[in-house]
């Protein structure tokens, strides 16, 4: 069913449903992307996928009251699940009703950061972490290279010996080179973040100062 | 000039609210024609067709407009009343100005303005229409039911006791359909085959039912009351008039290791032999495919081992007609099988089975004598985990509907494997319990409270092999979502009921319709939910939707009423809203080119060729005939004309070109023009 039309304007799940083609009310809670999600780990995630999916049909529902709307949009906005969601598309893939629960994600980090709910929890703060020292790699190379994102990351989050025993493993498997890419042209890659820059202020009007810092 | 008269109901408020009725009243006096015009509040009430009798009888009526709701509602009421009166029913007139009228607009003088005009353009066609008779078809009080599951077997029963033949045409082996391989019935317990074979044996014995198993529907011809239906009886490779059901030539074959159709696969079975032991008839089958002798000439054992000679590897399919009056359509359903669902150890794991599956561990005719083992090693599973809802509402794989069954069924599973075995775990995932039903909510809680099953609400987002178990993800909702990896030894899987491979084939040579997942459509989910639109075509049990056993046999009942209650007319009346071809007198004889046209496009085969012949009997011409008995007013076939030598009867040419007329003569300005 397609309800993406008809939801109350101002609320997140109306970006939602813009953004991933499909309504928070086309979720009927069976749990399944709780179920598979890799990042559904007790003392992680605060909120299970299923319950955040839950909290955007009560924002519908009760849109119409400013101060059940704003504590129900704290709760979605704050949570460090959407911080933790790895993007694996596991829940998107298998859910029945065609919700693109990873898509969600997606517009909840950046409505947490638009509207300043960003929690800054421990969690919250790696994983922004990481988003932004691979944003600037990629923009200042063109693509990738993890073992300076790594060695960016870490020196971030001061965070130095997590998952160092995984470094070798990877090396093994040729997942991490010594030597960064020869140098790429990274205007395509601008345009790309520009373009969806403009998109944004597009939906929202220029951005406002964002909150959250690594 | 004709008399006509305008009669404008208020339908209590439901008019009146939105469109001034007197109004209306009084600028119908002004239309040409019409002799009298009055409002009242309820014109289908008593007073109110009083009213309209009167009115006819005093003022002269020639025909009457009934301003009112649709058609669809009061035009039998309305017409009875015209015809007490002495007006033949079809000089009455209905125009609609409630669903298409009041209950659309909000402005007041607009509605009237549009209720005027409606009225106008229904007095225009009304002075054109002509007295008609229904059309009489004569009826073959015989009935063909289709499908010989419990819904089949019931309504055959029903039809015979009530003292009409039946045809009863299965296409496999044996009556019986799904309830024969069911274990125990919710929600009573009660053994279904305990249940199941007497009736089977009474519709195999019946005086009045002539069983033809291992046959299928190949044609169907006619219409209500006189359909022509060519069966196929697929060759057997065994006489049926010779063998007696012994099993002699069973035991004999070498092929003693084929998968068990019946037993969903977990059984064995010979290449000779009948589908289980209390088949109807009992009559063994050769599967072909399978066979030695057909594949290389090599054996004939059977043929050697049977004591009357009934083994024909000779014999061919044969085709039959029968005549009959009316069809019951009861093919049933089909359950999705297990590798549908590649997220559930790829679809392809011997210890995650189908529901069916596990109704044949749980029988005690089946594989396993009843135990409940697990088909890898025939282990007895320490844990069960039941996974509802598989394949059902699941509108991201194309099938939204809730297969109805399997909320009660899983429940059943689930007390069955633990009374079978005590210190056995059953959990069901479940994302809600659907049990309504007389006795069923309590059913499934005994399974909670008494048989301790525990069920999670979740549901499964994947199951994997590991270490000789199967693993299970899922979430308890009712937690947050905390996720849990659950260790089963055999997931059975509640698959949805879907329509049989070729219900959309069999639909198309009946001609009737069927919805969007291929389920049997009924004219009317409510208020006529076991008829089709094809007239004379009947629906029992789960070929029209998911059903259970009660649910099919109470449906079967009413096919088999219906069927009775259209036999008990001495021929059949029809309405006379047909199209007929054009017809004058020699020279002319017809305006009928012969080119066929409507022929092509006659959705109901209603167009038949007629031959005109001089007194000599030299052939004039050829021209097209309307079957009044097949005919469903549709006028497809009037718009195909080129000669305009078709009309439909009601709704003709001049009808209609007399109500646009009077609607472009109208001088009111445009709706909106403000
Ligand atoms: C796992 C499982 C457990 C169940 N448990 C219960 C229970 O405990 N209690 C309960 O009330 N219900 C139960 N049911 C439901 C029950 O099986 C159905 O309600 C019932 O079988 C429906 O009967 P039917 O005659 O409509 O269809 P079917 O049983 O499917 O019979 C249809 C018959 O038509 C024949 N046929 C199909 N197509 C053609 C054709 N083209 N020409 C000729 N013949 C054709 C088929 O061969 C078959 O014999 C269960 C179902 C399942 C899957
Ligand atoms: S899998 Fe889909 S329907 Fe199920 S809880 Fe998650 S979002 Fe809702
Ligand atoms: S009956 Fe129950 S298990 Fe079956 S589809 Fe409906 S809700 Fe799911």
């Amino acid at each position: 069913m397609d309800h993406s039309g008809s939801l109350p304007t101002g609320t997140v799940s109306s970006l939602v449903a813009r953004a991933t083609g499909t309504s928070p009310l086309a979720c009927y809670q069976c749990g399944r992307c709780a179920a598979g999600c890799p990042q559904n780990v007790a003392g992680e995630m605060d909120l299970s996928p299923t319950q955040i999916l839950r909290l955007l049909q009560l924002e519908i529902a009760f849109a119409t009251d400013p101060s059940q709307a704003a504590s129900l949009q704290r709760r979605a906005l704050g949570a460090d699940t959407p911080w933790l969601c790895a993007g694996c598309q596991a829940c998107s893939s298998r859910c029945p009703q065609g919700v693109d629960v990873a898509g969600v994600m997606d517009v909840l980090r950046q409505e947490s950061l638009r509207r300043g709910l960003y929690s800054g929890s421990p969690q919250a703060r790696s994983a922004m972490a990481l988003h932004k020292t691979f944003m600037e790699g990629v923009l200042r190379r063109g693509r990738i290279h993890e073992l300076t994102l790594v060695a960016l990351y870490k020196l971030r989050t001061m965070n130095l010996f997590e998952d160092a025993l995984l470094g070798p493993a990877m090396f093994l498997k040729g997942k991490l080179h010594l030597l960064p890419p020869a140098g790429h042209d990274t205007t395509a890659v601008r345009r790309a973040v520009e373009s969806l820059k403009r998109r944004r202020e597009e939906w929202h009007g220029p951005a406002a100062g964002e909150k959250g810092s690594g | 000039m004709a008399r006509i008269g305008v009669f404008v109901c208020h339908c209590g408020e439901n008019i009146a609210r939105t469109v001034d009725c007197a109004g209306v009243a009084a600028a119908s006096l002004e239309m040409p024609g019409v002799a009298t015009a009055v409002d009242y509040r309820y014109l289908c009430s008593d007073p109110g067709q009083a009213l309209i009798r009167e009115a006819i009888v005093k003022v002269g009526l020639a025909g009457v407009v009934i301003a009112s709701c649709s058609p669809r509602m009061h035009e039998k009421t309305f017409r009875r009343a015209a015809e007490a009166a002495g007006l033949n029913p079809y000089l009455c007139e209905i125009a609609n100005l409630r669903e298409q009228c009041s209950w659309v607009h909000t402005d007041r003088d607009q509605a009237t303005r549009k209720a005027i005009e409606i009225v106008r353009a229904h007095v225009a066609r009304a002075r054109y229409n002509a007295p008609l008779v229904p059309v009489r078809v004569p009826l073959t009080r015989r009935a063909l039911v289709v499908g010989g599951g419990i819904a089949g077997i019931q309504a055959a029963l029903d039809i015979a006791e009530g003292g009409v033949e039946v045809v009863l045409v299965e296409r496999s082996p044996s009556l019986g359909g799904h309830m024969a391989q069911l274990s125990e019935t919710f929600p009573t317990l009660d053994c279904s085959q305990c249940i199941l074979t007497p009736r089977m044996v009474e519709a195999g014995t019946h005086g009045r039912i002539r069983l033809e198993a291992y046959s299928e529907v190949e044609k169907v011809e006619g219409y209500v009351g006189n359909f022509q239906v060519s069966i196929r009886r697929k060759a057997r490779y065994v006489d049926p008039n010779r063998c007696t059901g012994c099993g002699a030539c069973w035991q004999q074959c070498p092929m003693k290791k084929l998968k068990s159709v019946f037993d969903e696969g977990l059984g064995k079975r010979t290449a000779i032999g009948v589908p289980f032991p209390q088949a109807v008839p009992n009559k063994p089958v050769i599967d072909r495919e399978n066979c030695i002798q057909f594949k290389t000439k090599k054996c004939g054992r059977c043929q050697k081992a049977c004591p009357v000679g009934a083994i024909d590897f000779d014999q061919q399919d044969d085709l039959v007609t029968e005549q009959v009056g009316a069809i019951v359509a009861a093919t049933g359903f089909q359950v999705l099988g297990k590798e549908a669902f590649p997220l559930y150890a790829d679809g392809d794991h011997p210890d995650v089975i189908t529901g069916l599956q596990f109704e044949r561990l749980a029988s005690a005719s089946g594989p396993t004598g009843g135990e409940i083992r697990r088909p890898s090693d025939g282990e007895i599973p320490r844990t069960v985990v039941f996974i509802q809802c598989a394949g059902s509402r699941e509108p991201a794989l194309g099938r939204g509907y809730c297969s109805k069954i399997c909320c009660m069924y899983t429940a059943k599973h689930a007390m069955l494997y633990k009374h079978k075995y005590h210190p056995g775990r059953p959990i069901v995932l479940c994302m809600d319990v659907r049990t309504g039903g007389k006795g069923y909510d309590e059913f499934w809680r005994r399974a909670t409270e008494q048989d301790g099953v525990l069920y999670i609400r979740s549901r499964s987002a994947r199951v994997y092999p590991s270490g000789g178990r199967l693993v299970v993800q899922a979430a308890d909702t009712l937690l947050g979502g905390e996720r849990m990896e659950l260790e089963a030894d055999l997931v059975v899987l509640a698959t949805a009921m879907v329509p049989q491979p070729d219900a959309r084939a069999l639909a198309r040579k009946l001609g009737i319709g069927y919805d969007s997942d291929g389920w049997y459509s009924e004219v009317h989910p409510k208020l006529r939910p076991v008829e089709c639109a094809s007239a004379g075509i009947f629906l029992a049990g789960a070929c029209q939707g998911p059903k259970d056993i009660p649910e099919t046999v109470a449906q079967a009942s009413a096919a088999a009423s219906k069927v009775l209650g259209l036999f008990a007319a001495r021929e059949l009346l029809r309405e006379p809203l047909v199209s007929r071809v054009h017809r004058a007198p020699p020279p002319v004889h017809s305006i009928c080119g012969g080119c066929f046209a409507c022929e092509q496009v006659c959705p109901y085969r209603a167009i038949e060729r007629e031959e005109i012949r001089d007194r000599k009997g030299n052939l004039i011409k050829v021209v097209a005939r309307v079957n009044a008995g097949l005919c469903q007013g549709c006028g497809t076939c009037v718009a195909a004309c080129r000669a305009k030598a078709i009309d439909l009867e009601g709704f003709t040419d001049e009808q209609i070109v007399a109500a646009l007329g009077a609607l472009a003569e109208s001088n009111v300005e445009p709706a909106g023009a403000r």
